[in-house]
């Protein structure tokens, strides 16, 4: 009786893991065969590529926070406050964008760890009201931005290059793996991930672990902003409208369960982004209303948890 | 005695925060904030979210989340105004209470299928929800005309809000589908030993949390004559207000029956708003202290069936 | 077939894996009997109470009442059949009133069109309750919360009697009741005894159990012994039954001294206390010493394997590690851990392993920080060889080292638990219940590992509920009751026999 149900989960979880992939060949057939190949020309692929730049970035910070098994909220609303306070800074001291923005980032972070670990305000609320909280910040301090309109840096949009985004991006990428997978931090997010309890007996310090995680997943929303200010030049209200969304499906498409744990793959989170990428792109080749592109994502995010959700982990569903 | 400090507490817990905002207010907004015709003017503006806030306590009791209320609002007042057109008053109720009931059944038999934690699951629903309100009304806003708003005015809003704070109570202690969700949010386990019907009442919550939504809406619409569509998660910012009131509720509800302590709640919480509007504080800041009141609110509550959450 | 009989179970057995929780158990009861049912932790009384009241179910075997098949799938069933049990942990939801939880899941019978009548409710409530307690001692409109947990026991109790049962199970119900509440519950029986209802009392009081039963049934391992008439038997006999069994020499340790360091104290604890845990506990462990702590379940000893360990607030008294001259106080497990204590929790699948994660994971998880080499860097190879040498020292029977370990057998589990406390090579180890729920085979293997660390000087706390496994391994052992540690201690070059430690036990 063991051996078969035990098989039985064993091939469910070979499958599992090819799903990310279907995923990303079943989208880009269906966007091929509606819009008649036209996605496929190199000017499209590019395009595509740039736009999942942003949710790499940030994915590769979220991943640590979701492989806790808690999600994070806050990315949209640090793309468009922390560059914000960064124009304030660089008023102040010239030169200190990129660093003002990214530190603004790990502030955040550290405080989104704060209440979710020290005050214990499960992570949904906390990250929720934050992201309320932080946008409405930038709504308020719009209004005192000196010189009264947005000014970045122009010689700092050098760095959207190609040349140069896509060597930051690969060496993100490879420390982000490299702590992920090679040392005690990565390791640690999982099994807080896989058995909180279970962890905490095992002598991994949960709460300063919880609180860390928020801080990288900050401190990459802090980059993740840099890159979004540089690409657009310009920073607006609306900037990182909805992005915390479009990150937490980019993570659960990579192949990472709800509920965090072992099975979390930073890697994965590459491919789910380009999937939402090939996502956005498909549907306004396919010329589908602005509109309908969301009742697109609600789908993708109801189906893509009903799939991946490890209900072993679960006695009661809440 | 013991029955004499049992009173004092329930005094104590429901007056406690409002006496001292008003004593705060009073001092920084003087008599445009302590006037007899502001706090009609607060008990009037609770009608609606208690309305919301009834509703959600079916759901959070039984530990599960629901963040549909906010286009549940939207979604209503467009449907019951363009049948209030159409079949008057008995349309503008009916509308509301129609669509409660359409969206808690999608709602509950969703989480029944899918299986998955209803804090997620509900959040897609609700993108789709809410493109759904930009089909009904055309991407516009849709208005309700003035001779619709009667419900809105004094004392049809009052006596609606006694009427569903009635009902609340009552199918919340009094019949068995409320003793069945406060079991099962206490324990499942006994619950399932004893003999509760566990989908039964998972589902059942949904849809009494939905069909209050609906009238939420209703009274909304009275009020505020206006709706608009919302897509991109706006509508999440409606449900801040009303999960802020349901926390400030349960942490009260050690001395007060939760049903009263919700509309207790909206008034305090009104109070609080009204005078952060009184003393001129930028809309901005208002909506940052609503969003730190929710979490503080969570952070002092009681933690004991929250723990052990699946999204952490 | 003895006219009389109303109920009996025909070799029924219940197996959790490999652990035979009942073997082959049949048992019978008559109308208005009042049947004791004793034995020690494990021996299967809760078991079987379960199974005859419908909570879980059996694999083999049958059950007739009254001539008839009694096949419960379901609680509900039970209560169907007219079988009413009070379990050990508490079935009521304390938020809700009293008169709520009298009529769960029958709520029905007071409604009309949806609503309940509340006010007949609690006046029948109220009427129940008078019938029963003969006083208006507690309002049925009170909350439960509002009770203590003898009157929850009380309330317990009623709600099984008001269904009328023909037989009633009390599981462990009195164990902490007061005289006066414990001579209110014998006259109940008393008083349902007359009226043809039998009752099937499981307690640890042998007194208790002597003094008011008719016959009591004795279990040990999961199966019956004996059934004797009470007044023809005294308490040393019970005691001789319940324990009695042929200790295999070898299977624990081969030498029969004490042989620990007697001057080289690892752990000191004094007058360590805990709210609603423990209190004044004081002791000393040595170097290469297995203690042994034994006790009832509930009595405190697994919450003071937790606070040693930093894992339940500590109010009052020391811990002290003397050879490292630390003082342990308001610490984590973290802090423990770097101290060289280790821990193995009593609930296995809940506090011992990641479930779903590798048995390579859960191995390791312990000893990262003594894994990774420059930069943090924790190389993949390493991990693999650390996780296969622990698998082939201890014999874990797993396809490989990435086989989740919600896939292995609870005995192999156990050795996951286990190991990656040696690999960590912790000096002091904290084992609560390490045997448990293991097969033989198991059992006996992990007793040679204990053997082994003993050797290699490391100092063991055992905590246990076994007896045998006491009395077995342990070099001193200190017996714990209602939250305190007794004064008497027992030796192993005296060779203690069970008698005489249960007594100090119960």
């Amino acid at each position: 009786m063991l051996m078969r149900k035990e098989r039985k989960r064993l091939m469910l979880r070979k499958f599992k893991r090819f799903v990310p992939i279907l995923v990303f060949i079943l989208f880009n057939i269906v966007v091929f065969i509606i819009s008649k190949g036209e996605n496929f020309n190199l000017v499209n692929i590019k395009h595509i590529l740039n736009q999942s730049v942003a949710l790499i970035i940030s994915g590769m910070g979220v991943i640590f926070v979701m492989s806790q098994g808690s999600i994070d909220l806050t990315q949209g609303s640090i793309l468009v406050l922390a560059p914000l306070i960064g124009i304030f800074v660089e008023n102040i001291i010239p030169g200190s964008f990129i660093p003002a923005v990214i530190l603004m980032g790990l502030i955040i972070g550290l405080s989104t760890g704060f209440v979710f670990s020290i005050l214990r305000v499960p992570s949904f609320v906390a990250t929720l009201c934050l992201s309320f909280i932080l946008r409405n910040l930038a709504y308020f301090l719009w209004d005192f931005i000196p010189g009264g309109y947005i000014f970045i840096p122009i010689n700092l949009f050098v760095i959207d290059k190609t040349q140069y985004k896509i060597p930051i991006v690969l060496f993100i990428i490879l420390v982000m793996f490299y702590i992920f997978e090679f040392t005690k931090i990565g390791k640690y997010c999982k099994a807080i991930g896989a058995d909180e309890k279970v962890a905490m007996y095992s002598g991994v310090p949960v709460k300063k672990m919880k609180i860390l995680a928020y801080t990288i997943s900050g401190t990459l929303g802090g980059i993740c902003a840099l890159f979004g200010v540089f690409r657009a030049g310009t920073l607006a209200l609306v900037t990182g409208h909805f992005f915390e969304w479009d990150v937490l499906v980019a993570v659960l498409l990579g192949g990472t369960p709800l509920t965090g744990g072992t099975n979390s793959k930073l890697l994965g989170v590459i491919l789910g982004s380009i999937t939402i990428s090939v996502i956005n792109n498909g549907l306004v080749l396919c010329n589908v209303p602005t509109l309908y592109q969301q009742l697109a994502k609600g789908l993708v995010l109801i189906i893509i948890i009903s799939l991946s959700f490890e209900r072993e982990k679960v006695i009661f569903v809440k | 005695m013991q029955i004499k400090n049992k009173y004092l507490s329930m005094i104590y817990s429901i007056c406690g925060v409002p006496v001292l905002l008003i004593i705060f207010f009073t001092i920084f907004g003087g008599s445009r904030f302590f006037s007899l015709n502001n706090f009609f003017n607060i008990i009037q503006q609770s009608v609606a979210p208690s309305l919301v806030v009834w509703g959600i306590c079916f759901v959070m009791i039984m530990n599960s989340y629901d963040m549909s209320p906010g286009v549940t609002i939207i979604l209503a007042s467009m449907i019951s105004t363009i049948m209030a057109i159409k079949y008057g008053y008995v349309g503008l109720i009916f509308g509301g209470v129609m669509t409660g009931m359409i969206i808690g059944t999608l709602n509950g038999f969703c989480f029944l299928l899918f299986k998955v934690p209803s804090v997620i699951l509900t959040i897609g629903l609700v993108m789709i929800y809410e493109i759904l309100s930009c089909m009904i009304s055309n991407g516009r806003g849709i208005y309700l005309p003035d001779t619709f708003g009667r419900l809105s005015y004094v004392p049809y809003n009052l006596i609606l809000w006694i009427i569903g704070g009635t009902i609340a109570y009552f199918l919340y202690n009094r019949t068995i589908i409320g003793l069945h969700i406060q079991t099962l949010g206490s324990s499942e386990k006994i619950a399932k030993n004893g003999g509760v019907d566990l989908n039964k009442t998972k589902f059942m919550g949904f849809l009494i949390c939905a069909v209050f939504g609906g009238l939420g809406g209703v009274m909304y619409q009275s009020y505020g004559h206006f709706v608009q569509p919302q897509i991109g998660l706006t509508s999440l910012v409606l449900l801040f207000p009303a999960l802020t009131g349901f926390f400030y509720a349960l942490a009260i509800s050690k001395k007060v029956n939760i049903i009263i302590a919700v509309a207790v709640g909206q008034i305090t919480l009104n109070l609080l708003m009204n005078g952060l509007i009184i003393i001129k504080l930028p809309t901005t800041i208002q909506q940052i202290v609503m969003g730190g009141l929710l979490i503080f609110v969570v952070a002092i509550g009681p933690r004991g069936s929250n723990a052990g959450d699946i999204i952490k | 077939m003895d006219e009389s009989v109303f109920f009996q179970t025909l070799n029924i057995s219940k197996n959790y894996g490999p652990v035979r929780a009942l073997i082959d158990v049949s048992f019978s009861l008559r109308k208005g009997e009042v049947r004791g049912l004793v034995g020690e932790n494990g021996s299967g009384k809760s078991t079987l109470a379960s199974i005859i009241s419908g909570i879980i179910l059996k694999d083999h075997g049958t059950m007739m009442k009254d001539g008839k098949e009694y096949n419960p799938k379901h609680i509900q069933n039970a209560y169907e059949n007219k079988i009413g049990i009070v379990t050990q942990e508490s079935g009521l939801i304390e938020d809700l009133s009293i008169t709520a939880n009298l009529f769960l899941g029958r709520e029905k019978e007071f409604a009309s069109a949806g609503f309940l009548n509340i006010r007949k409710m609690n006046e029948d409530a109220n009427k129940i309750i008078f019938k029963i307690l003969k006083t208006k001692k507690m309002l049925a409109e009170d909350k439960v919360k509002n009770y203590s947990f003898e009157e929850r026991k009380i309330i317990e109790i009623i709600k099984a009697l008001y269904l009328n049962p023909e037989i009633l199970i009390l599981d462990e119900t009195t164990d902490a009741f007061s005289r006066d509440n414990k001579k209110m519950l014998w006259e109940i029986i008393e008083k349902i005894k007359k009226k043809g209802v039998s009752v099937l009392y499981i307690s640890h009081t042998i007194s208790e159990v002597l003094d008011n039963t008719d016959r009591i049934t004795i279990m040990r391992d999961g199966k019956i012994i004996d059934t004797i008439d009470s007044h023809s038997h005294t308490e040393d006999d019970l005691k001789k039954m319940m324990v009695g069994r042929e200790l295999k020499s070898n299977y624990y340790r081969e030498d029969y001294q004490g042989s620990f360091n007697k001057e080289k104290i690892v752990l000191k604890i004094e007058n360590l206390s805990s709210k609603n845990a423990f209190s004044n506990v004081s002791f000393s462990l040595h170097e290469g010493e297995i203690l042994g702590i034994g006790g009832l379940s509930g009595c405190g000893m697994s919450k003071l394997g937790k606070a040693i360990f930093g894992l339940l607030k500590i109010d009052a008294g020391t811990i002290y590690l003397p050879i490292k001259n630390k003082l342990l106080k308001n610490h984590t497990p973290v802090d423990s851990i770097t101290q060289g204590i280790g821990y193995l929790p009593k609930d296995r699948d809940s506090e011992g392993i990641m479930l779903l994660a590798s048995v390579k994971d859960n191995i390791n998880l312990v000893s990262l920080d003594r894994i990774q080499r420059g930069f943090a860097f924790i190389n993949s190879k390493d991990e693999i060889s650390v996780a296969k040498n622990a698998i082939k020292e201890l014999q874990i029977k797993t396809p490989n080292i990435d086989q989740f370990c919600i896939g292995l057998s609870g005995g192999n589990r156990q050795k996951v638990s286990l190991v990656k406390w040696l690999v960590r090579e912790s000096e002091i180890l904290i084992l609560d219940c390490p045997t448990r729920g293991v097969d033989v085979g198991v059992k006996a293997y992990i007793y040679i590992i204990l053997e082994k660390l003993r050797l290699q000087k490391k100092s063991i706390i055992l905590i246990s509920e076994e007896l045998p496994e006491l009395i077995g391994m342990g070099d001193r052992i200190l017996i714990m009751k209602d939250g305190i540690i007794g004064s008497k201690v027992f030796k192993r070059e005296e060779k203690p026999r069970e008698e005489e430690i249960i007594n100090y036990m119960i």
